[in-house]
Parts: C-alpha cells; structure tokens; sequence
C-alpha cells in the first residue's frame, strides 16, 4: 500500500494494516524530522514531490520488495508539506515470516526511497534561513 | 517544437517558475533540453548537472528522444525520506 498524504501519519494504524497471522515479524522504519543537525536547529522541514511520479516509483520499489523478500503485508506512507521536529515524515511497514527478512526489506526500502523517488525537503532553520536539500550539490546551488 | 518542462525544489525556486517552455526542433533528447535550460538559465548550472530528468514520468537519459506531448520533469537531487 502506498500513499503520498498531506496529513499526519497515523502510525498505529499501518501496523495493523500489515498484522498478519502468516507473519512472524513487522519491521517499521518512521523517518522523522531531527531538530539539530551539528550547530544548526531545524524549526520544521516542508516537503514536496512530483507526485504521480512520486506514487509509481514508491510502487515500483513495494514491487520489488515483494520480488525479493516473502513480503505479506507493505505500507509505505510519505507525508508532504510540514513536517515539525519529532513527527513522522516517511513510515515504512513490513510485515513476513521470519525477521531477518522484515529488517532486509524494510531497510532496503528506506534506502532506495532516499535514492529514487521524486520527493524533496526544505529545511526552515531557526535562523530564519531556508534551504532546499539536494545532495552533492555545492550550497551555492542550493537556492538559499 | 514546443516543450513544456516541469520544475521543482532549488530549481522552481531560483528560476521563479514551476514550469518553463522551450521552443527545440523536432527531434530533440533530453541532452537538447538541458542545454536549452542552462543556455537561458545559467543560475542553475550547478543544480542542472546534478539534475535526471524525467520523461512521462519515467526517468530518462540524455540520449531519450522527447517530443511535443511528452511531460518532462527535471529532478534536481531527491531529498525524500
């Protein structure tokens, strides 16, 4: 199951979408916006994406996955907009039969996530500052 | 050919626009597009070269054809997650 939402993200609920009696393991990996990062304090994160792009590529990886490990059941939930310091910005649930797959997966899938999907942030420093985050780009061309 | 390109993040904002419209002859890829955007943008060269792009939604290379239909995107570096 994926979804991009502008709302909170209800965590409890996605682990009961992928509680299963065939699942011996649920591995869930929430994202969530860090308020400092060496001398500097995040006020909030805004996220944006392409979105239809954004919705295939989030399935694409739920469907390789399910290729790779005996997945049962897979939530993937990223929020857009808003995210202040210790909510949820990305939720990402598996549930299989046994646990060193459940951690694999859901491991595997945070990590491509960072990787391929059309999704961005922008950081809103306490300083007043705001920076888009675009890796291994020089900050001359981060739009501050 | 008139191609519309999506923008988005540093580049949306630095450009001032979420899309922009390139005038390319037919039939251009996706190399063509870059090089129109930062012949009229060179504020963004930076970002650009470390930008994919995006064809119907699917990530494309420099030697993807494009056509006058097609939606294209630029993908600066994700940040997702």
């Amino acid at each position: 199951m994926i979804q991009i939402t502008n709302e909170k993200i209800d965590e409890a609920a996605l682990l009961e979408f992928v509680r299963s009696k065939k699942a011996g393991a649920i591995s869930m990996f929430l994202g969530t916006t860090r308020e400092i990062t060496g001398d500097q304090v995040t006020e909030l994160l805004e996220y944006t994406a392409y979105e239809e792009m954004a919705q295939k590529e989030l399935e694409k990886l739920e469907s390789k996955a399910r290729q790779r490990w005996p997945v049962l059941e897979c939530a993937i939930v990223h929020r857009l907009g808003r995210v202040d310091p210790a909510e949820t910005s990305v939720a990402i649930v598996v549930s299989t039969p046994h646990r060193k797959d459940s951690f694999e997966a859901s491991r595997w899938l945070i990590d491509q996530i960072k990787e391929s999907v059309p999704i961005w942030k922008k950081e809103n420093f306490k300083s007043g500052e705001k920076v888009w985050v675009h890796p291994n780009v020089e900050e001359e061309g981060q739009g501050r | 050919m008139q191609l519309h390109v999506k923008l988005f993040a540093a580049v949306k904002d630095v450009i001032g626009q979420d899309e922009i419209i390139l005038e390319l002859p037919a039939p251009s890829t996706i190399e063509n597009v870059r090089d129109a955007i930062l012949k009229g943008h060179s504020e963004v060269s930076e970002l650009l070269c470390h930008s994919k792009f995006a064809v119907n939604c699917e990530f494309a290379t420099d030697l993807t054809e494009v056509h006058e239909q097609d939606e294209i995107a630029c993908i600066p570096p994700v940040s997702g997650g």
